[in-house]
């Protein structure tokens, strides 16, 4: 059983393998072609394959829809892109003015009747409709960031964030277009892993909205007995999985503590401070200390799953991360040495006698040292990019204090321990900690966590931070929404202890400097996102609140859905958050199926979201909404 | 989901849409498209023909390849002589020199002709997917040359009786370990050796008494057949030894020659822009000598124009007192 993001890259490849099989031969003869795609293409292409594997598969060049292109005759070309208007005025451009002499087409969603009949004429007019070899919908509609991370859209994700989906004056054409747009998505997600759900959803909001219609979709594209998608699907080279994932669908208004919360792995760090986009994170060096006019030069750094110690460490905490990064570099130290001594001892035996068992050992040590050259300067390479995110992602806590800020807030939504407005008041009128963003997050979950909230501790609070120049318009909207959902008793489990990080890390004579920082281990908790997919698997009482939706079923009366909801529940399952997601919940719902694992439960779980904001941006949204309030 | 049938439909739908409209899509054009000939593109005609040549090699290559390697394979009796093999060794070598020389050709051409960046990244990319491509095919070619050295060498050390000298010269290398099949050629090969072993003794139980063989004879006989069975397991134990390192031998001269060759043009580069830039400090070091000397020069000629013209003020001075 593949994993999605597999099973989309195998997509892509046959793709661009003018979509014919795969087949492995020695030695292929290459065949070029010429890939051309639009934004949305480009953002869907450049977390899976790197410009090196498009070489291989022979792609001489990759250009931009919109762009100038140069005319390059008797080479295919392949277009990848979504079948918008602007996209389908340039393609017919291109068309009338015989850049190429092959076309193949490949629209991300599929194309309506009236657009195709549109391309024909365009076609017929330019004389060019015997050059367009194929014309394909590849349902890839969507990111897939990770074996098991997906998201919506990156650029121009402007028109499905949260402020979007909830401003007030959205009117019901737009909401109509955002939810098209969520269900296409989705629908792609399914047609490609090649399985129908159930979908369950949380009631009265967006993500029913989007269920209903998920559900109607499906159901019409099953009893489609010419088109069917979800036939077999053996095209994709993937195994018919028997068992049919949940999906779940869950709006952002269930929990809006945790996009705002201060992070502590890795690779959640790394969104919030380095702005973790598409698998690529942007980290500032700063050059010169001795020149007055500091000039930061930016690196881009590609964190990808080919790369062992991102791959193991994503999801541990900061302090693990920095001893693993220690222990990498002290291995790769010692195996250059080695090959650095081998040098010398080789010279030594130049001279002396040819003695058999000499030149066997040391033919067999050179052997390794040069074959392991090329891997030892790669692991230096990865190496090098990590300790350069990791010091950028340490500069950035001392600084702003982060760890502070993370500890209240676990205390806070813990409720393990009864947190003094003292405490809360403390950090935010101490003007060394935090940007004043971070001290508006702070607060926000302090409210939003504690029952009771009395107007003039609320007054207090209010001044202190604009005091200490934050933007409060958020807060106003804050207080609506508490008002219209009851949070109680959200989070379970949580907290932190701090261990004395001294022992071990000055023993190694660590380069990361680390005093000041505490070194806090989070204890195993469950956010909201994680507790109800939980229940929702395992088909218990508390799941009855979701609405159950069956799209291969004939009927969808009730005697029906309560016949299957006592079935036994899948184990597999989809999460999909309308509104936003972030990295903590994705981590946490990793543990959760670890944890199932663990326990002689065996889950594959899926996380998928509209778009990924990290703490600020979404600070940001939620600022926008109060600002309409006043 | 592949729509191109819709797609044609479309079109086709359309065209009788337009008929009926009585709208007339550009016939003429069509009709002449047909009849010109299409201008053929030298790059790509060069580009897809050094293809096809690296393509014939392959397919000639993987055809012959069991035969190739088919050594002790009496049954099929198919066997290839080794002159047949050093014939397709010679000509692919020669293939694969003509292709790479091409391959350089063209790429110098390219170079040569100034077009668009986004061509040239083009071009350069195709010339370079080529030469991917025979690297390939060349190492198909070198892995089935390899082993047939392999095999040869193995007969022909395990064919000696004496014992090897330890410091035996040096093979030719190759790469590839088939360690099964060479254990069943050496339990072959034991066997024909012992039963060369048994004929000699023969002969030498004819040459000497042609009576029976006494017991202590036969003992003697007996006692020096094991001796030569151990020392020939022993030989055979010290050839494998010594054919396992002469293959990591091989293998770092392989990884070396390839880095050595990488380097070269990096290394002809550096010269030229060694030379060129020697060349360049020279030329500044005569341009700044001229300089001094003429600001020497000039400065001689500011002095003495000074000189004279305050004598010939004092003269004057003189003159009119």
């Amino acid at each position: 059983m593949s994993t999605l993001r597999e099973r989309q890259l195998n997509a892509l490849k046959q793709m661009l393998n003018l979509n014919q099989p795969l087949t492995k031969n020695i030695a292929n003869e290459p065949t070029w072609k010429i890939l051309i795609y639009d934004r949305v293409g480009q953002d869907i292409i450049s977390p899976l394959v790197s410009v090196k594997d498009l070489r291989e598969l022979g792609v001489t060049l990759h250009l931009q829809l919109h762009s100038d292109r140069d005319s390059i005759p008797e080479v295919p070309a392949v277009y990848f892109c979504s079948p918008s208007d602007e996209n389908l005025d340039r393609i017919c451009q291109d068309l009338d003015n015989g850049i190429y002499d092959q076309y193949h087409l490949n629209f991300i969603s599929p194309i309506t009747r009236h657009k195709l009949e549109d391309l024909a004429a365009s076609a017929i007019q330019s004389n060019s409709a015997v050059n367009i070899h194929k014309v394909f919908d590849q349902y890839l509609n969507f990111i897939c960031l990770e074996d098991d991370l997906f998201i919506m859209k990156h650029q121009q994700s402007d028109s499905l964030s949260y402020y979007a989906i909830n401003k007030a004056d959205t009117k019901d054409t737009e909401m109509e277009v955002i939810m098209d747009n969520i269900v296409e998505s989705l629908f792609s997600v399914f047609v490609t892993m090649g399985n129908v759900p159930f979908i369950r959803s949380t009631k009265g909001n967006a993500a029913e909205m989007v269920a209903k219609k998920l559900d109607k979709k499906l159901r019409e594209n099953l009893w489609d007995a010419r088109n069917n998608l979800f036939h077999g699907n053996t095209g994709q080279g993937g195994a018919f999985s028997f068992t049919r994932p949940m999906l779940i669908l869950l709006d952002r208004n269930i929990d809006m503590a945790t996009p705002l919360h201060h992070t502590w792995t890795y690779q959640a760090l790394a969104h919030d401070v380095l702005d973790l986009s598409l698998n690529r994170a942007v980290v500032p060096e700063n050059t010169n200390a001795t020149v007055p006019i500091q000039k930061s030069n930016t690196r881009i750094c590609d964190l990808d799953s080919k790369d062992p110690l991102w791959s193991e460490h994503k999801g541990s905490p900061f302090p693990t991360v920095a001893e693993a990064i220690q222990e990498d570099l002290d291995k790769y130290r010692s195996s250059e040495a080695e090959v650095k001594k081998l040098k010398s001892s080789m010279g030594l035996d130049a001279e002396s006698d040819l003695a058999l068992s000499m030149v066997s050992d040391n033919t067999q040590r050179l052997t390794n040292a040069v074959n392991s050259l090329p891997q030892l300067m790669e692991k230096k390479r990865l190496i090098d990019m990590h300790t350069t995110i990791a010091t950028a992602i340490l500069n950035a806590i001392k600084s702003r204090r982060l760890d502070s800020f993370f500890e209240l807030e676990e205390k806070i939504m813990s409720k393990s321990t009864a947190v003094e407005t003292k405490a809360v008041m403390d950090l935010i009128t101490d003007p060394s900690a935090g940007t004043p963003e971070d001290k508006m997050r702070l607060f926000i979950i302090y409210y939003l966590c504690t029952s009771q909230f009395t107007d003039d501790e609320y007054e207090k609070f209010e001044g202190a931070l604009v005091a200490a120049n934050c933007d409060v318009k958020a807060l106003s909207y804050m207080k609506r929404w508490k008002g219209f959902t009851k949070m109680s008793n959200q989070y379970e489990g949580g907290g932190t202890k701090t261990v004395s990080m001294f022992s071990k890390l000055v023993s190694q004579g660590s380069s990361f400097v680390m005093e000041g920082v505490k070194n806090l281990v989070v204890k195993k908790h469950k956010l909201p996102v994680s507790r109800i997919v939980e229940s929702a698997l395992s088909g218990s009482e508390s799941a009855a609140e979701l609405t159950w939706l069956d799209p291969r079923a004939a009927r969808t009366d009730s005697a029906g859905r309560a016949r299957s909801a006592r079935q036994q529940p899948p184990t597999d399952a989809v999460v999909f958050l309308v509104g936003g997601g972030n990295y903590i919940e994705y981590h946490n719902l990793i543990d959760f199926a670890k944890q199932q694992a663990a326990n002689g439960i065996p889950r594959k779980l899926i996380y998928g979201a509209t778009t990924l904001p990290n703490g600020s941006q979404f600070l940001k949204q939620l600022s926008l909404l109060g600002e309409e309030i006043q | 989901m592949d729509i191109t049938p819709l797609f044609k439909a479309c079109i086709k739908t359309v065209k009788t849409r337009n008929k009926a409209f009585g709208i007339h899509s550009p016939i003429s054009e069509d009709k002449q498209r047909i009849l010109r000939v299409k201008s053929k593109n030298a790059f790509m005609a060069t580009a897809k023909d050094i293809c096809s040549q690296i393509t014939k090699l392959r397919d000639f290559l993987l055809e012959h390849r069991d035969k190739y390697l088919s050594f002790f394979n009496n049954v099929t009796g198919d066997d290839m002589s080794d002159e047949e093999r050093d014939q397709i060794d010679t000509g692919a070598q020669r293939i694969m020199n003509t292709c790479s020389h091409l391959l350089k050709e063209f790429r110098n051409d390219n170079r040569r002709t100034t077009v668009t960046p986004q061509t040239r990244e083009y071009m350069d990319s195709v010339v370079d997917l080529i030469d991917a491509y025979l690297k390939a095919v060349c190492k198909v070619h070198s892995e089935l040359k390899a082993m047939r050295v392999k095999r040869a060498l193995d007969m022909r050390k395990l064919s000696r009786l004496e014992l090897p000298a330890t410091k035996s010269s040096i093979p030719n290398p190759f790469t590839l370990d088939k360690v099964i099949e060479k254990e069943n050629e050496t339990e072959d090969e034991k066997e024909n050796t012992k039963t060369k072993l048994d004929l000699s003794e023969n002969e030498m139980a004819i040459m000497s008494d042609e009576g029976e063989l006494t017991s202590e004879e036969l003992q003697m006989f007996e006692s020096e057949n094991v001796q030569l069975l151990n020392e020939l397991n022993s030989m055979t134990e010290e050839v494998k030894q010594i054919e396992s390192k002469v293959l990591h031998i091989a293998e770092l001269q392989e990884i070396f020659t390839e880095k050595v060759l990488q380097q070269e043009q990096d290394i002809d580069r550096i010269s030229n822009t060694v030379v060129g830039a020697t060349e360049n400090v020279k030329d500044a070091n005569e341009q700044i000598k001229q300089a001094i000397q003429r600001n020497a020069g000039l400065r001689v000629y500011v002095l003495f124009f000074l000189l004279v013209m305050s004598f010939s003020l004092l003269f004057l001075d003189w003159y009119n007192d």
